[in-house]
């Protein structure tokens, strides 16, 4: 006869221990020094400081970005999903610009995005294709994988991943680590790599391209879920022998749900038509 | 590593160890997160106890306010040696993270073992 057993005891293991541990520390932490900080009036501050007190004891599914949280949650996201399904191609192909200002209709209606396929007299040579997941990039001289990482989770999450030998099509994101910034941590977690060399245009005005290219940010969505993400465009690629059109961030693959088994698949991209520089970088989860 | 003591904490080989298990995201995140919570929480109790308790509350409101030169101004004004106590809490910790796992890659061949007799 077969009892029931965990289908991972490894992890159970591993679970059981940390959590344990856990409480212990955080118990520890409120019975030598913060019981008193809190009667003395500055709890707030003190939740505000140590909100790892609460024991993470369930796994939070939601950092992860399923289809059923998109479907759940984020409901102008699934709604997205639903008018894209009979809108787009069967195969992976050019949009036709008629096709194109349907999606770009929809995008605005459902996420409040307001995208275009051509600015300032640019486009890219295709507006629907596959994306493939690429390595982290060094943001500056002297840069490790690890620094890219908040803390654990995030290594955990976004290091397998790895760092690309060589820079982006732009060199480092900035020069120095003194002179690193928010924004240009954010550029790189959210970066795209587009075929900008097969721009039509490009090679009669390369200065001119690449300087608009540089860091513009664009939208890209996942058409099978609705699963949406601001980004940058942060290096040129990839080869038109790969069989794929752009590349995509270890973020940027995670949050379209890319991030998986063959770490591709087809996704609709376009300029984020944002002169003031508003919209933020990162996933775009609309309510419905 | 963005918080105030993430360049006196080297992760990467518990990472490393833990991502050689077989986990999903949603596991592998957890586990991850147990682990920020923890050490942040280790950090805190070495810095507290070597603070009165109003320095406690000065800590405080220097933490709510993420600025890390001033955090460590305050640190080092107030406690002698203190990256290196944390350096050190954190290392205990660290090793008893490495034996955790090593035990769990134990028990994961075990299992696969078990499975594969079945």
């Amino acid at each position: 006869m077969k009892f029931f057993t965990s289908k991972k005891p490894h992890y159970e293991f591993l679970r059981k221990k940390w959590i344990s541990r856990h409480k212990e520390v955080s118990d520890n932490l409120v019975d030598k020094h913060l019981r008193h900080v809190a009667l003395s009036g500055l709890g707030g501050l003190m939740l505000l400081t140590t909100p790892t007190l609460g024991i993470p004891h369930q796994l939070n599914q939601s950092h992860i970005g399923t289809l059923a949280d998109v479907q759940k949650s984020t409901s102008g996201n699934a709604i997205l999903m639903a008018e894209l399904s009979d809108k787009l191609p069967s195969d992976v192909r050019n949009l036709t610009r008629e096709e194109e200002k349907t999606v770009v209709d929809s995008i605005y209606k459902d996420l409040g995005v307001k995208v275009v396929a051509e600015m300032d007299n640019k486009r890219l040579n295709r507006t629907y294709g596959v994306i493939g997941g690429e390595q982290h990039l060094y943001r500056y001289p002297g840069d490790s994988l690890e620094a890219h990482s908040k803390d654990a989770a995030d290594w955990a999450m976004f290091g397998p991943a790895g760092i690309a030998p060589g820079l982006g099509a732009w060199g480092y994101f900035t020069p120095s680590k003194q002179a690193f910034t928010k924004e240009d941590e954010m550029r790189e977690r959210y970066y795209l790599a587009v075929q900008t060399f097969l721009s039509p245009g490009f090679s009669e005005r390369v200065r001119e391209y690449r300087d608009f290219y540089k860091f513009r940010k664009m939208l890209v969505v996942n058409p099978k879920t609705g699963q949406a993400v601001v980004a940058v465009i942060g290096d040129a690629g990839p080869a038109q022998w790969t069989g794929k059109h752009l590349g995509g961030s270890p973020e940027v693959m995670h949050e379209l749900g890319l991030a998986k088994g063959s770490r591709k698949g087809p996704v609709l991209y376009f300029f984020v038509d944002d002169p003031e520089n508003k919209i933020p970088l990162g996933p775009v989860k609309a309510e419905g | 590593m963005t918080k105030f003591y993430g360049h006196l904490i080297e992760l990467e080989t518990v990472i490393v160890e833990l991502n050689k298990l077989e986990l999903d995201d949603n596991e592998r995140h957890h586990l991850a997160t147990l682990i920020d919570s923890t050490i942040h929480n280790m950090v805190l109790d070495t810095i507290f106890s070597h603070l009165s308790e109003e320095d406690k509350k000065l800590f405080l409101e220097k933490l709510s306010s993420n600025d890390h030169d001033e955090i460590w101004n305050f640190l080092n004004s107030k406690v002698d040696n203190i990256e290196e106590k944390i350096k050190l809490t954190t290392k205990e910790l660290k090793d008893k993270l490495h034996e955790d796992l090593k035990e769990a890659h134990s028990i994961h061949r075990k299992h696969k073992k078990e499975k594969r007799n079945d």
